[in-house]
């Protein structure tokens, strides 16, 4: 038996290959994860939801929403969490990071100003005002 | 005995990365294609509607709403959008959303056009999702019910029917900056 050096160890290029095998599908996993718990997909499911809650609610009512997943992925976007949930001319437009955010219409006839969306740290409320 | 070079390079060939990459692509792809449908709340839409105009044209009591039953019996005149606070400009041209609501006397016989608003052409399509029960992506959700009311005529008291089919295409979607 003489000398081997390392790069004659059999063992390496089955490690190597292990490694590189590890490396990838972390990759993937942590792509994947990000992709699937992005922005856009926080947007969409609150712009979703708060309409459905306008469309539901009765003049009078307060709607209390816990924003507190949202405004952590608005923070980790780095956007203006003051510009996170806008209601106006009919829609709900949510953005928490991607370029343009998400918007989806209510059928009532509700209107709001700004002071009627009420930032209490991470319990939003929005004021459904009576409209006659 | 292996050689032992030859089992490296077969490992680590650009090949391998190859697969690597195609696993990847296809993993991600597969992932857009779920996730990147949406959430599908058309049929919560519809329902919604269809509760709304329920709430406002049927009192507790069994009778209609009066000023629905002024507009019925004595011709009045009666706005659905104000009555109901429903917003018109949602329901006009292009609109993603319908209602049509059917007013009928005890004998079946119309007592009322049928109150309208939002895009017609879904009426058609609720004919044919209703009955199939057809779900697409691009393709309307619709709800409908019936329900007896009581109205008094020439001193008796009757049984008419009102009956209330909405429908949802909303897909909702990016902020549009051109209506800025």
């Amino acid at each position: 038996m003489g000398e081997t050096s390392e790069n004659d160890n059999p063992i390496w290029p089955t490690v190597i290959f292990i490694v590189l095998n590890l490396l990838f599908i972390s990759l993937l996993f942590v792509g994947i994860t990000k992709f699937t718990s992005g922005a856009a997909a926080y947007e969409e499911a609150y712009a979703k939801k708060i309409a459905l809650l306008i469309d539901s609610a009765r003049p009078g009512m307060t709607i209390e929403l816990n924003f507190k997943k949202p405004l952590e992925v608005c923070r980790s976007n780095h956007c203006g969490e003051g510009g996170a949930l806008v209601i106006r001319d009919g829609e709900v437009i949510v953005t928490l990071g991607s370029s343009k955010g998400y918007a989806f219409k209510f059928f009532k006839d509700y209107e709001f100003s700004d002071e009627d969306i009420i930032k209490n740290g991470d319990v939003w409320s929005i004021k459904i005002k009576d409209v006659k | 005995m292996l050689n032992k070079r030859g089992e490296g390079s077969k490992y680590l060939s650009v090949w391998w990365f190859l697969v690597l990459i195609f696993i990847g692509v296809a993993v991600f792809a597969g992932a857009w294609m779920y996730f990147g449908v949406g959430v599908n709340v058309k049929s919560l839409e519809s329902f919604a509607l269809k509760e709304n105009l329920v709430d406002c044209l049927l009192n507790d009591d069994g009778f209609l709403n009066l000023n629905l039953s002024l507009y019925v019996f004595d011709n009045k005149e009666f706005n659905i959008f104000n009555e109901c606070d429903l917003s018109e400009s949602m329901f006009s041209l292009g609109s993603p959303f319908y209602f049509e609501v059917g007013i009928y006397g005890e004998d079946g016989k119309e007592l009322k056009p049928a109150l309208k608003g939002g895009d017609y052409s879904y009426a058609s399509d609720c004919v044919v999702s209703l009955s199939e029960k057809i779900t697409a992506r691009h393709y309307p959700v619709c709800a409908d019910s019936s329900y007896n009311f009581l109205y008094t005529k020439d001193g008796g008291v009757f049984v008419g029917k009102i009956t209330i089919l909405t429908a949802s295409d909303q897909d909702g979607g990016v902020k549009d900056d051109s209506e800025e």
